[in-house]
């Protein structure tokens, strides 16, 4: 059932590009820079600033990859929280197995 | 009528999705008006009858037959009410409907007319209106038009408006809009969507960038589309396209529709299918013959042709003005003469062609290239007859000469020199040109000429005239208002003129250019088109340069000035390039090269002429379908008032949901993004989770759900363990015995154990796997033992993975590969040993690791000698406790296996899986006890009774001395395989005491190698360094304490100097490798026949414990002493393995052999070979102990049944010592193998927490008794001491590492791991050969090494062996 449903692929597709667009800006404004009056800048340089993307299988398996990463920290923030008696994930449950699940990622 | 059309209207409307906004006062009125109206005639449809359409099928054919063709028109439109209105009831009713009826499920069952929808048909008065558009589009949505519109009049305005009604009025009918370029799509889609309000959710640009299968996709789920014809052409011939559904196609630039182009194609298939749909060409060129025009109009199956042109009195209002100027502009002097020089060439090639019997019917001096290639094909279909074939290659070659000429001499006269100059040198890199121009006196004058004057520069008068024009248009214009297109035919020209354009400071060019890459030019792709034009347009760029990928459809409102830069070109493409211009502004056009426009201006007038009035008597049109049902007659009139009415509102409306369902669909609507972009904003500063915050959680591993932790965790928690609590205590016991690599190991290894446990499945595969080879290798090992290095193999291997992590496990392959490397050169013992050692050497670290935790952290454990002892120990620390557990584990484990294992093997197996378990606890104890002892007065105590064995070894010649403390030490380790073979926790404490006793008694303590190492450390601390290193040798290797006592007297002296700490932990590790490779080996010797490799082992071991001892009691000097013994034993150890492999010593092998031979000997009598391997070792090394040796061999036999006496009691061994030597020897070696082995761990343990600083004290002592005793040695000595104490350490643990590869790897990665790791393999090599050889050398070292020769001796040992290596 898990398995069956995961993120959606656009909503990280979205994602992504909200981060590739951060990303492109700040490496343009290096770019920018030194990159002053070529007239034929505009044609190498779009091509330089191409930007990222991701083809649909990559999107969702990065989709699966996030849906895992996030079931794992609830189900283990769950039970660290289920030994404290808590009903409730809350943050330190999950700051308690971050390090851990970040490198196990 | 009216009911019929009001119920047809009911059931549509529930069809129709699309029509919101719809103007239902219109579209009732509409259907009044339709419903008076019986029969409506579409405009377009002028030709066809009523009767006519209806009946002529489709037809694929570019030139379809009409009434196939209406036929299916009439299928498609006819719908029974419609159609009976429609036909005003004449009786052709019923067959109408029959026709109708087919027609609807069969061909155009899906499209569906909108009925409300198709009352009206709208037309935008948002934007003025035109009288001329309104007409056009009139005409165009009832009829398959073309449509020539000058340039900048309006085409997209109709297209749009004329999809727009089509979309209205078939809900689910599909539109496309077809354009040659992406950039025009995407211009177009813009245009179209600004201009009518279709809903952008329904539309949707595709080019070949969108791949097919997303195509197909959005084919479905969309409307509108705005598509390259190369995509609607694939797609339909795939299928993905509901052709189906088409009702409307919009061709933009409709007069390529040539030949085979992609829109013929299209047309050709869709009628194929067949496609009832609208077609709308748009031109602004439809060509400049009749016979072009009218291609056009058969592929595009046209039926109307709506031609306006500038000066027709509807369009003249709209059209800006347009200044035409012409600048000619002589060419330069030298053109001028480079020019007639080519002329000159080309009237000799022609007149030779001429001679050659080809006659030119022209002057060659005006023919084009075109000429040339005309006469030339002419040639090739019919060659003169009295030409002889022979010429034919010359003729051939004369006609490329020209046409290359000819080009040149063109791009000599409209670009200038430097173009045509790069042309010359091209054409030069071909042969038969080149060859031709160099033989042709008036070409190489013209090259030279344009040589010169491109490499000085002189400018192109066009170029220089062009810039004048420039600057004259950026005076009096705005230079970022003003945008200007250049034109040039040819790259070459384009990058000269941006080369001059970049010059002027407000010019801002920009090239234009295709996609495809020449030899010297690359192209630009379309993004960067896109980028180009998106710059231009917003004023980055204020000039563009470009080639004819410019001319077409490009709506760049601000435009003002074009230039043709060769008006020698087509009236279409100049045009189209005028086009360009004045579209919002009256922009003047300028042409550079007179030289035939007029003749093609006149051409195009004659064009025009056939155009006009709708070129209805000159071309022949093609029946168009109906498209919307008579019944419905939408009122152009009507319609243009309700547009006036809705459109405005439905045009906000849509215009907001344009905007909102872009956002929408692509991606997040703003909204979301703000929710996003704030949730997580807010997020991160209100709360970030911390790594940090709870570091206690990162001690042990959490809890996992289905993703299992990783390597990087379990370094974490290492590490984290380390930092805390759990570091702790063993952090601070290590700190004071180890360092903290040692700390880690112990965490490794409790680690592994429990890694162990977990992986023990796996573990065993590995193992198995492992003992095929190992068996392989070792046929003689018995099932039994089979299982116990099957066990071990298991142990280590998870060991080996968790302790090291990754690069443990490539530690682990490596130590594999090693192996089998190993093997080959020391065959079994390293195979077998391994395996076998790796569980002994994970049992022996663990051990080691609690050991030496526990020595460290209590005297307790040395005092207590008990299992229970160690396991307190162990419980203490977590990672002691562990290992202990593990151990108890891993006895049990033996003990089952022996249980298990029927045969006598089983018991021996038992036996010596008791003797590995209790190994481990004995050693630890015995550790515990030697560092007691070492760090109590015991040591003290040891050390007097040792001297005095020392001292009578001293006394006696290092031979005889040797010997005896090779019994000694040999009784001693007896004596400790005895303790592990009984009960653990007994024999430990009995081997203890024994050990004690032995110690005090005189070497014969057996309390294990470690005590009589420590007794020999003693004795040679206390006595005479000649005596201690005699003793020492004698416990490790005689010819190694006989080394050893010299060094280690100058040892003493120097490494009670050094620092003990650090280079004692290193030592201590490498020791304790060094252990643990002697267990390894003595359980490669349990578990298989390897009795070399045991034997080899154990000597290691014993060597190892000997040094740790020696170190752990005398500290430097024994250590001292120890490492030499250690290297000498090692090599000793792998020379005895090869001579006992070989033939190495006789008896030993023999006593192996038959110890091999006793199924229980086999573990026994590996260790006895390792025994014997020490002993031939110092045999070797002196006479004496070869002949214990020899004697050995006999014990080895002895050993056997000895060990099992061992086993049965300790005191046995200790007996066997005292008795004789041989009988010592051979207990010793058999049953001390294990306890060797035990001991060696424990000594191993001993010497880690203490010896280490010994040893390195040892080492430094060594190299500076070395260097004292002999100057010539001390490199070598400096770097055998560190190499060969290190390195042999290192090599034995390496060596034992990669056998054991998964323990020995731990307790490498502990200590040095990298010095093992990339010592290993060379060091074994090296060791191999060093064993190889070592039997010589040794003795050889042997017989100098008594006294200061010893260590000399040593010192050429040690370089013997970095020299094997």
């Amino acid at each position: 059932m898990e398995e069956e449903t995961s993120f959606d692929p656009d909503v990280i597709h979205g994602i992504f590009k909200g981060v590739w667009a951060k990303m492109a800006a700040l490496e343009q404004e290096k770019a920018e820079a030194s990159d002053a009056a070529d007239s034929e800048a505009g044609a190498s340089a779009s091509k330089r600033h191409r930007r990222t993307t991701a083809n649909a299988n990559a999107l969702k398996l990065s989709a699966e990859l996030l849906r895992l990463f996030v079931v794992e920290a609830v189900q283990r923030s769950a039970a660290i929280a289920e030994v404290e008696g808590a009903t409730k994930i809350e943050a330190t449950h999950l700051e308690r197995i971050l390090p851990q699940l970040l490198l196990d990622f | 009528m009216a009911s019929s059309t009001a119920s047809q209207v009911k059931i549509l409307q529930e069809d129709c999705e699309d029509d919101e906004g719809f103007d239902w006062d219109a579209a009732v009125w509409a259907i009044d008006m339709a419903s008076e109206a019986s029969v409506s005639k579409p405009a377009g449809s002028t030709r066809s009858t009523l009767e006519d359409p209806f009946r002529t099928p489709c037809v694929a054919a570019p030139l379809p037959p009409r009434k196939p063709r209406q036929s299916k028109l009439d299928k498609f439109f006819g719908r029974p009410g419609v159609y009976n209105e429609a036909t005003g009831n004449a009786g052709v009713a019923g067959e109408g409907r029959v026709d109708e009826g087919i027609g609807i499920r069969g061909t155009s069952g899906a499209v569906e007319v909108d009925a409300e929808a198709a009352k009206t048909w709208i037309y935008p008065v948002n934007v003025p209106l035109r009288d001329y558009q309104l007409s056009i589009t009139k005409t165009a949505l009832f009829s398959n038009t073309l449509v020539a519109l000058p340039t900048g009049l309006g085409k997209t305005l109709i297209a749009a408006v004329v999809m727009y009604n089509y979309f209205k009025w078939f809900p689910k009918g599909k539109i496309v809009f077809a354009a040659p370029s992406r950039p025009l799509v995407l211009q177009q889609i813009e245009a179209c969507l600004k201009i009518v309000g279709i809903p952008q959710e329904q539309t949707i640009d595709m080019t070949g960038q969108v791949a097919p299968a997303k195509r197909a996709h959005y084919w479905k789920s969309k409307r509108v589309f705005f598509v390259t014809p190369q995509v609607l052409e694939k797609d339909i011939q795939s299928g993905s396209c509901l052709a189906k559904y088409l009702v409307c196609l919009v061709i933009d630039e409709a007069h390529r529709a040539m030949g085979n182009y992609s829109y013929s194609v299209v047309v050709r298939e869709l009628m194929a299918i067949p496609v009832q749909l609208r077609i709308l060409g748009l031109t602004a060129t439809p060509g400049s013959k009749h016979q072009t025009i009218q291609q056009v109009i058969d592929n595009l199956l046209i039926s109307t042709l709506e031609y306006r042109n500038e000066s027709d009195p509807d369009v003249i209002p709209y059209v800006h003005e347009r200044k035409m100027e012409l600048v000619k502009v002589t060419m330069g002097k030298e053109a001028i003469e480079i020019y007639d020089l080519l002329l000159n060439v080309m009237c000799n090639s022609a007149a030779r062609l001429n001679r050659l019997g080809i006659n030119f019917h022209r002057d060659y001096q005006t023919s084009s290239p075109q000429d040339f290639l005309h006469s030339r094909e002419k040639f090739r279909q019919a060659p003169p007859m009295e030409l002889p074939e022979a010429k034919y290659g010359e003729v051939e070659h004369l006609f490329g000469v020209l046409i290359t000429l000819c080009h040149i001499r063109k791009l000599l006269s409209s670009h200038g020199i430097t173009p045509a100059h790069e042309m010359l040198e091209e054409k030069m890199q071909r042969r038969s040109f080149g060859s031709f121009i160099t033989r042709n006196e008036d070409l190489r004058k013209a090259r030279f000429l344009m040589q010169q004057s491109s490499t000085h520069g002189a400018p192109n008068p066009k170029l220089s005239k062009m810039l004048e024009v420039l600057v004259d248009h950026f005076k009096t214009n705005n230079a970022q208002q003003s945008r200007v297109i250049i034109f040039s035919n040819f790259r070459g020209s384009v990058r000269d003129i941006l080369n001059v354009l970049s010059k002027l400071g407000e010019v801002k060019a920009a090239q234009f250019i295709g996609q495809s890459s020449g030899k010297s030019l690359k192209g630009q792709s379309q993004k960067v088109q896109q980028t180009v034009l998106e710059k231009f347009r917003s004023g980055e760029y204020n000039v563009i340069v470009a080639t004819s990928i410019g001319e077409e459809g490009l709506d760049i409102m601000e435009v003002d000035l074009v230039i043709c830069f060769d008006a020698n070109i087509s009236p279409l493409r100049m045009i189209q390039r005028m086009g360009r211009t004045g579209r919002k502004h009256d922009g003047p056009c300028e042409g550079s090269e007179l030289k035939g426009y007029l003749r093609k201006q006149g051409n195009s007038k004659a064009v025009r002429k056939l155009m006009h009035n709708g070129g209805a008597a000159s071309f022949n049109f093609h029946p168009s379908p109906r498209m919307i049902p008579h019944i419905f007659k939408p009122e152009v009139r009507f319609l243009k008032l309700s547009i006036e009415k809705y459109i405005p509102q439905r045009k906000k409306v849509i215009d907001g949901e344009i905007i909102e369902s872009v956002e929408c669909k692509k991606t997040l609507t703003k909204e979301e993004q703000g929710i996003i972009s704030k949730y997580f904003h807010n997020y991160s500063n209100e709360w970030r989770p911390s790594l940090i915050a709870f570091p206690a959680f990162q001690n042990f591993p959490s809890r996992v759900h289905k993703v299992m932790h990783s390597s990087r965790t379990s370094m974490l928690i290492d590490a984290m363990q380390n930092l805390q609590g759990l570091p702790s205590n063993r952090s601070v016991e290590n700190h004071h015995l180890e360092n903290e690599d040692e700390v880690r190991e112990d965490l490794h290894n409790a680690r592994s154990i429990d890694e162990k446990d977990a992986r023990s499945e796996e573990v065993e595969l590995l193992n198995e796997d492992g003992f095929t080879s190992k068996g392989q290798d070792f046929p003689p090992t018995e099932k039994m033992e089979e299982d116990r290095s099957l066990h071990l193999n298991s142990c280590d291997p998870s060991g080996h993975t968790f302790l090291f992590g990754s690069e443990f496990v490539t530690v682990d392959p490596v130590g594999i590969v090693q192996i089998l490397s190993v093997p080959t050169t020391l065959p079994f013992v390293k195979s077998s040993e391994d395996v076998n050692v790796s569980i002994n050497s994970v049992k022996e670290g663990i051990v080691s690791s609690c050991g030496p935790a526990d020595r460290t952290m209590s005297p307790m454990k040395c005092e207590s000698i008990d299992e229970d002892v160690l396991l307190c120990r162990l419980t203490e620390i977590p990672l002691g406790k562990i290992s202990s557990g593990d151990i108890d584990e891993e006895y049990k484990r033996t003990r089952y296996m022996s249980q298990d294992s029927p045969s006598q093997k089983g018991n021996d197996l038992l036996q010596d899986r008791e003797d590995n378990i209790t190994t481990p606890d004995a050693s630890k104890l015995r550790v515990s006890q030697l560092e007691g002892g070492h760090n109590e007065d015991q040591v003290d105590v040891d050390m007097s009774p040792r001297l005095s064995c020392y001292l009578k070894c001293g006394v006696v010649p290092e031979s005889p001395v040797n010997g005896e403390s090779e019994d000694r030490d040999i009784y001693l380790l007896p004596t400790t395989n005895a303790l592990p073979a009984g009960l653990c926790p007994e024999i430990n404490s009995g081997s203890s005491p024994k050990g004690l006793h032995a110690e005090t008694i005189s070497g014969n303590c057996n309390l294990g190698s470690p005590a009589c190492c420590n007794l020999s450390t003693l004795y040679g601390t206390s006595k005479d360094h000649c005596n201690n290193p005699v003793h020492n040798t004698a416990s490790p290797v005689a010819s190694k304490s006989v080394v050893t006592p010299i060094s280690s007297g100058y040892r003493r002296n120097w490494l009670l100097s050094p620092a003990k700490d650090n280079e004692s932990v290193e030592r201590r590790k490498k020791l304790k490798r060094l252990r643990r490779v002697g267990d390894c080996p003595s359980v490669g010797r349990v578990a298989s026949d390897r009795d070399h490799s045991v034997l080899d082992e154990v000597p290691k071991l014993g060597s190892k414990a000997s040094m740790i001892r020696d170190k752990l009691d005398r500290g430097k000097k024994k250590q001292m002493s120890d490492a030499r013994a250690f290297i000498e034993v090692e090599a000793e150890a792998s020379s005895d393995d090869e001579a006992s492999t070989d033939e190495e010593e006789d008896t030993y092998d023999d006593s192996f052999i038959d110890d091999i031979t006793d199924s229980v000997a086999a573990e026994s009598s590996a260790p006895v070979d390792m025994m014997a391997v020490y002993r031939r070792s110092l045999l070797s090394q002196s006479p004496n102990i070869r002949q214990l040796n020899g004697v050995g061999p006999s014990p080895l036999h002895s050993v056997t049944a000895s060990v099992r006496s061992d086993i049965s009691s300790s005191t046995k061994s200790l007996r066997t010592p005292q008795s004789g030597p041989n009988a010592l020897l051979r207990d010793k070696p058999i049953g001390s193998t294990i306890n060797y082995r035990e001991r060696l761990p424990g000594t191993d343990l001993s010497a880690g927490v203490i010896p280490l600083s010994e040893v390195s004290s040892d080492r430094d002592n060594r190299e500076r008794s070395c260097l004292t005793q002999a100057g010539h040695v001390h490199p070598v000595n400096l770097y055998r001491l560190f190499t060969q104490t290190e390195k042999v350490v290192l090599n034995k643990e390496g060596l034992q590492r990669c056998e054991d590869s998964g323990p020995a790897v731990h307790v490498d990665d502990l200590n040095d791991d990298l010095f093992y790791e990339g010592l290993d393999l060379d060091e074994v090599e090296a060791q191999a050969t060093l064993l190889l050889c070592g039997n010589s050398e040794f003795p050889n070292h042997d017989d100098p090494i008594p006294g200061s020769g010893l260590q000399k001796g040593d010192c050429p040992k040690s370089p013997s062996f970095d020299l094997g290596i």
